[in-house]
């Protein structure tokens, strides 16, 4: 029955994703069956039963395969295999086992050299389908048997067959897309057009990547580019037909994996053979008024490109800003904002060109405050998870979270203008309090763990900047709850985020009077002890801001042994950790009382102090620690706590530092600290302008907790 | 037949094209359906408002008119409005500008009205004032908009932007009491008809813009601050509201902009929006089974459209795919289309012949027979009538007067043509009917060596015997020759078995059976000219046939299919009598014969059915084309035109149609129709809803 379905596997045009989509839908099928079925019927034959193990007829299949030389039997039998194959996992996986990727390498190779076109096809599809496979195993099989070489040289040959281009490329975009190879965040969803192409990422959650980014020569962008030649193919292969181009498109898009990767490709010259496809098929789309799926995808997958290959590289931003499309002398944003204001496209397109204006302002190509991003993209990017009808995708949605985080993190003044646009607030606030109320279909249990972190983390990026907004998220009535409730699920993206949200609140002295709680104490402290790395920075980052003095948790906090807790962390392996636990601990002595100023020193011991002063490299850790004892020598206690160091020692110490050659902030920083010291000794006039919270300062929030410290420390 | 298949044939490579269009006629009929559902769902809503509204309106319209001629300060402004608010007409005026009468005394209006500036003391609450707007807005907009510009914030800032309705007290700021609504920029709080309001957006000053949107669609507000749109304000806002702005404190000041500058919001994109919606809503309609209109109705009302207009090759797909079979009206259809393509093509008299003998009861509508007779002069006079053919061919096709010679095809007729015509013509010496001569003369004119004679005693014929017994008698006469074109169709409908038109045939025979026996013992004689043998036999059949009269027909049918063979051999017989000069007299005496023909009919008609003006305008002009040395320079020369044509059709076919029970117009038309009125009803009665529906789009 299957077989018959897939007879003629049509992956090419635009039906791709959801044939992914429903290759997954039919494997899980597939399972299903199988456990009702499949093992009652084969107890017979074999008493336990293997997933992985191919039937007899499967088997029969591969010696047919070996055994046939006939050149159309096997491509009869190659399609027998290919019809199996698509969309049945557990074929795929018994096949592999049997050793057909062997079988096909060969086959491959022989019909390479004879470039008989027919077979070669049949061959390359079902490569295709074994790419799609969810498995490590089998795909690092297929690369290493160098399938993926094997394509691009097939790829140079000149053979006037659209078709056989079309399937090369075809197969070659199944590895790029494969969820194996492309990191998390590339492919968070089977909504493959909504992935992101965060190569930023990979950087941040390497710990989950690791072991598929660590073996770099199983990745097919490195195979494809550490060849620069093999780029050249494609601008030949550009001209063939809408599949190739959307395949090659693809292939671009995962292939901008980090700027070196996005140079190169920019080097080969595809930005204005794609502006012209781009430009080509709106064109179409605006003079008939018909739409056309096709050039709608193409459409989709131009302007992905041009997100993704402008993604955190500001050369490559500023040339497409000002790029310019000679025939209608209008630049490429002109094109690409015009996308922006059609109502009745697809909503893919609306997403993409918002981001793309969202990529050149993150790069500081576009300033947050020009039209295109501030009027068009933002605007835009909330009508689409507000309003938008077209298509109430929740991977949509998400997206646009996703990207709206990225882009009002930093830009805070934009902050008041996606608040108050078609009340973005309130909406945010019913997605996470009852998302299932706005998707009344039955949505997936992951897919609400991640519309409600990306609206949790929204609104803690919201709220991090501005007072009043602050007050506005802190006041809405549950929030505080729901949001220790989020910590409390078992889903360590929604315990981030809620830890996000407590971050940019506790930025606020109003707030650390008023919203912060007991609960929310126990929470803090329970996520600094938790063994998950990525939730102890944060929670450690919250901590440094309400051990403050006026903070209603600075009791609770202490008496849960978080003094104990930050000095573990200044030997702890993690740097930033390091950084957070030294600016805590400056932040709890500043005004403190004698008595936890006496425990910190007791704490760091001051041996480990002068040791610190004079080998430390760090700037960061420096700034921190000068800062600690700037404020643990304020006011009256210094005449208490200096003969607890050896005061002639401090300051030679000091002035050793001074002369080296440190930077401007760390010299200031020490001047000040001497200073102060030295007039200490006579009276404690003189009172430094200490601001251990400045909101004002801060530039970014997540994902590097730890710099965003420093960046508070600039503005001192 | 040739332009028969020609037509089918484009008919099929049309055919995606036409079940495109069949797509939209069924989205049409569910259009309707919404239309009516949204006109059902706003006659209930609140009367009150509603209908006091209306009555408000009507009464303004008097009053606001002369005050519109200040608006109008620039073109392109007024432009904008036009294209934004394209349903809004002179009877419910925009918004144009601040009402000098309905303000708070301690406002002042500057710049046309468009500027507020406040004067009063602006020591508490009570000091607040309001102005509106010179009209309310128009529901039929849809979606209003107008923008304000803070041109100072004053001491306070206490300003709010909104709309009201006229019974709202001047000396508030929108928003507090009932019947008003504002939005605040000392707080950015939104007040709904309260005096505490709801935090809603940023704060506004100094040289920002403030926007006010009523989505009647919706029946809600937004606004909007420098250009961001800030979200729904309120939803339930009366029928009938004002802009209007309230201010404080001293030295506030705003200026408005109701559309005729550029807007900072983008609000054309928004509407686009809700057009789009109104489309999806109309496109994307689904019915439930049983649901007002069941799927075979629609089905039927798509069908019966294509039946109308003969587009045989695309209705007999639809029916088939919709396994929908209506072989009668296919049938009929057909036979529609040919009498339609013969008009259209000039050949008038075949069409009427045609006509009487498919329908043979539809031209004892005399008014309608009179009409074609008409045509049937122009056409003789243009020279395209089968009756009469062009000088240059004249000389070789005076013998086959039924048929046009252009047409290969019909040339297999022109034997029985001769046969037949032979036969009336002869009938002329028949002392028995001698009306039937009026007629049949004409033709035999051309081959019978005495036709002067007998065109003289036709004429006085024609004059002496005007009645009604007249007319049905020619018209029998006609109907033996009327078998020869039902054949000709036989040939043609390929597809079809085509039984009915056999049976009218039959029928007529029948009918007409004292004329045809009458005129058969004649063809003996006038047949002495053709030497043919299979017409002397087919002769010989008819004479045999004489006395069973349905028999005779279809002996008749048989030799037609033989005359293809003999048709040059006849064609050769009449050359050889030919004579130009001749010829063109013969043509005149014809046409002015079969004038004065008309003349008797039309004289018989006023006596029938009384004076028709209409009838005397057009006979006049026709017979004044005579009067012309070359018609076709002449005046009247539009009567000569093919396109004149097309109406004549579309009277028979309508006339057809209802002859057998079949409406004048397709369902599909009528309700093509009732769409409209819909619409039209619905724009008479404010219903927002239709700012957005173009019908055009729909109805292609």
């Amino acid at each position: 029955m299957h077989s018959k379905v897939f007879q003629k596997p049509k992956i090419n045009k635009n039906s791709t994703d959801q044939l992914i989509f429903r290759e997954d839908g039919l494997t899980q099928l597939r399972k299903k069956t199988k456990s009702e079925n499949e093992p009652e019927k084969n107890k017979l034959i074999m008493p336990c039963y293997d997933d992985d193990r191919p039937t007899q007829q499967e088997e029969l299949l591969i010696r047919k395969l070996v055994d046939n030389v006939e050149q159309h039997e096997r491509i009869q039998v190659l399609t027998e295999l290919k019809n199996l194959i698509i969309g049945s996992r557990r074929c795929k996986l018994a096949f592999y086992h049997a050793g057909i990727l062997e079988i096909l390498n060969n086959l491959l190779k022989e019909y390479s050299c004879l470039i008989s076109i027919d077979i070669l096809v049949e061959i390359l599809d079902c490569i295709s389908s074994f790419a799609k496979v969810n498995n490590k195993n089998l795909l690092n099989r297929l690369i290493e048997l160098g399938f993926i070489e094997q394509i691009l040289s097939l790829l140079t040959i000149q053979i006037d067959s659209n078709h056989f281009y079309e399937s090369c490329l075809r197969c070659l975009r199944s590895f790029f897309l494969s969820k194996i190879f492309s990191n998390p965040y590339l492919t968070p969803t089977p909504y493959i057009l909504l992935s992101d192409d965060n190569k930023h990422d990979t950087i941040t959650v390497l710990s989950e990547t690791e072991s598929y980014l660590s073996n770099d020569k199983y990745l097919p962008v490195n195979i494809l580019l550490e060849n620069s030649q093999n780029l050249d193919i494609f601008p030949r292969l550009l001209s063939i037909s809408k599949s190739t181009q959307i395949s090659i498109i693809e292939i671009l898009c995962c292939a901008c994996v980090n700027n070196e990767r996005q140079n190169q490709i920019v080097e080969t010259d595809f930005i204005q053979s794609i502006m012209h496809l781009l430009v080509e098929n709106i064109l179409y789309h605006n003079k008939i008024n018909l739409v056309s799926v096709t050039n709608e995808y193409l459409v989709g997958v131009c302007l992905k490109f041009f997100c993704s290959i402008c993604y955190e590289n500001a050369a490559v931003a500023r040339q497409l800003h000002t790029t310019v499309f000679t025939q209608t002398n209008e630049t490429l944003c002109e094109i690409i904002s015009s996308l922006l204001n059609k109502t009745n496209q697809p909503v893919v397109i609306s997403y993409y060109a918002s981001k793309f204006f969202i990529n050149l302002c993150k790069t500081k190509v576009l300033s947050c405050d020009d039209s295109f991003v501030s009027h068009k993209s933002l605007t835009t990017l909330v009508h689409l998870c507000t309003k938008s009808t077209i298509n109430k995708s929740i991977h949509l949605y998400i997206a646009c979270f996703d990207t709206l985080i990225y882009l009002l993190n930093g830009n805070n003044t934009l902050h008041h203008t996606a608040m108050y646009t078609e009340q973005f607030l309130n909406k945010l606030f019913c997605y996470l309090f009852a998302p299932t109320k706005i998707f009344n279909e039955t949505i997936d249990e992951a897919m609400l763990i991640q519309i409600r972190t990306s609206t949790l983390t929204l609104l803690a990026v919201l709220s991090s900047y501005h007072e009043d907004i602050k007050k506005r998220i802190a006041d809405q009535d549950n929030l505080i709850s729901t949001a220790i409730e989020c910590y409390r699920s078992n889903h360590r993206s929604l315990q981030l985020a809620a830890l996000c949200l407590f971050h940019g609140l506790s930025r606020s002295v109003h707030q650390l009077r008023t919203t912060f709680n007991d609960t929310i104490c126990d929470v803090l402290l329970d996520a600094v002890k938790s063994s998950d790395l990525s939730l102890v920075k944060i929670a450690s980052s919250v901590i440094s801001n309400t051990v403050l003095e006026f903070s209603t948790c600075r009791a609770r906090l202490l008496s849960g042994g978080i003094l104990d807790i930050l000095l573990a962390f200044l030997t702890h392996p993690d740097h930033d950790l390091s950084i957070n636990g030294m600016w805590a601990l400056r932040n709890l002595s500043y005004l403190s009382t004698l008595k936890i100023k006496q425990d910190v020193i007791h704490g760091l011991t001051i041996d480990r102090i002068y040791s610190l002063l004079e080998q430390c490299t760090d700037e960061r850790f420096l700034i921190c620690l000068l800062s600690l004892l700037r404020n643990i020598f304020n006011e009256k206690d210094t005449q208490i706590i200096l003969p607890m160091f050896n005061s002639v020692k401090l300051l030679t110490t000091l002035q050793k530092m001074r002369e080296k050659n440190y930077s401007v902030e760390i010299s200031r920083e020490i001047r000040i600290l001497i200073d102060h010291l030295n007039s200490s000794n006579a009276a404690p006039r003189q009172r430094l302008p200490s601001d251990p919270v400045n909101p004002s300062c801060r530039t970014s929030l997540f994902p590097e907790y730890a710099c965003d410290e420093m960046d508070e420390l600039d503005c001192l | 037949l040739s332009v028969k298949n020609g037509m089918d044939q484009s008919c099929s490579t049309n055919y995606t094209y036409i079940i495109c269009c069949l797509v939209i006629a069924i989205n049409l009929v569910y259009f309707i359906i919404i239309t009516l559902k949204l006109f059902i769902q706003y006659q209930r809503r609140p009367a009150t408002g509603y209908y006091q509204k209306m009555t408000d309106q009507s009464s303004k319209t008097t009053t606001t008119a002369p005050s519109r001629i200040t608006t109008s300060t620039s073109k392109t402004g007024l432009e904008r409005l036009a294209q934004l608010y394209p349903h809004v007409t002179e009877d419910t005026p925009l918004p144009s500008k601040w009402n000098s009468k309905e303000k708070a005394p301690s406002l002042a209006l500057q710049q046309n009205n468009l500027a507020v500036a406040y004067k009063g003391p602006g020591k508490s609450h009570k000091d607040a004032a309001s102005v509106r707007s010179d009209h309310p807005i128009p529901s039929l907009t849809g979606i209003y908009y107008y923008e304000v510009k803070i041109l100072s914030k004053g001491r306070d800032g206490f300003m709010g932007v909104g709309l009201s309705t006229s019974e709202v007290n001047l000396n508030r700021l929108p928003g507090w009491d009932k019947g008003s609504y504002g939005y605040h920029g000392d707080d950015g709080h939104l007040f709904c008809s309260a005096g505490s309001g709801i935090a809603y957006g940023p704060t506004f000053t100094t040289g920002d813009f403030v926007g006010c949107c009523v989505n009647f669609l919706e029946n809600s507000c937004f606004y909007t601050l420098n250009g961001y749109n800030i979200g729904t304000s309120f939803k339930d806002i009366p029928a009938e509201v004002y802009p209007t702005v309230g201010l404080q404190t001293p030295l506030e000041a705003i200026e408005a902009n109701f559309g005729l500058s550029p807007f900072k919001f983008d609000i054309d994109k928004y509407m686009d929006e809700y057009r789009d919606k109104t489309r999806r809503a109309i496109v994307e309609c689904t019915l439930k089974e049983g649901e007002l209109l069941h799927q075979i109705q629609l089905r039927r009302i798509v069908s019966t459209y294509l039946v109308h207009y003969g587009y045989c090759a695309t209705a007999e797909q639809f029916n088939k795919n919709a396994e929908n079979v209506h072989a009668d009206e296919l049938n009929s259809m057909r036979n529609r289309q040919l009498i339609q393509n013969l008009i259209l093509e000039g050949h008038t008299m075949d069409a009427i012949e045609k006509t009487k003998e498919l329908f043979p009861t539809l031209l004892n509508n005399k008014n309608l027979l009179f009409v074609l007779k008409v045509r049937q002069f122009i056409e003789m006079i243009n020279g395209t009538d089968s009756e009469i053919s062009k000088p240059s061919t004249s000389s070789q096709t005076k013998i086959s007067s039924l048929l046009n010679h252009k047409n290969q095809l019909n040339s297999l007729l022109t034997n029985r043509n001769a046969s037949s015509t032979m036969t009336t013509t002869t009938a002329n010496d028949c002392p028995s009917i001698p009306l039937s001569k009026s007629n049949t003369s004409l033709r035999s004119r051309s081959n019978s060596p005495y036709k002067s004679e007998s065109n003289q005693t036709t004429n006085s014929d024609v004059q002496q015997h005007s009645n009604a017994t007249n007319n049905e008698l020619s018209q029998e006469a006609y109907t033996t020759v009327n078998s020869l074109p039902s054949h000709h169709m036989d040939v043609d409908d390929e597809l079809n078995g085509n039984s009915i038109t056999n049976g009218f045939s039959n029928h007529e025979t029948v009918s007409s059976s004292s004329s045809s026996s009458c005129s058969i013992n004649q063809i003996s004689n006038g047949h002495s000219l053709l030497d043919d043998d299979s017409n002397n036999l087919t002769t010989d059949k008819t004479s045999i046939s004489n006395g069973y009269l349905t028999k005779s027909t279809e002996n008749l049918d048989t030799m037609e299919c033989d005359g293809i063979s003999e048709s040059n051999h006849t064609m050769h017989v009449e050359d050889t009598s030919s004579d130009v000069q001749k010829k063109d007299d013969e043509i005149l005496i014809k046409i002015l014969q079969f004038g004065r023909e008309l003349h008797t009919l039309k004289q018989q008609l006023n006596i029938e059915y009384g004076e028709n003006l209409q009838h005397d305008k057009i006979l006049q002009d026709a017979f004044s084309l005579l009067a012309y040395p070359d018609p076709r320079i002449s005046p009247l020369a539009q009567l000569l035109e093919p396109s004149q044509r097309e109406s004549i059709s579309s009277v028979l076919n309508s006339a057809i149609l209802e002859a057998h029970d079949m409406p004048r117009h397709p369902a599909l038309e009528v309700l093509v129709g009732y769409l409209n009125e819909c619409d039209k009803l619905m724009h008479k009665n404010n219903i927002p809803d239709c700012a957005f529906i173009e019908l055009n789009k729909y109805v292609r």
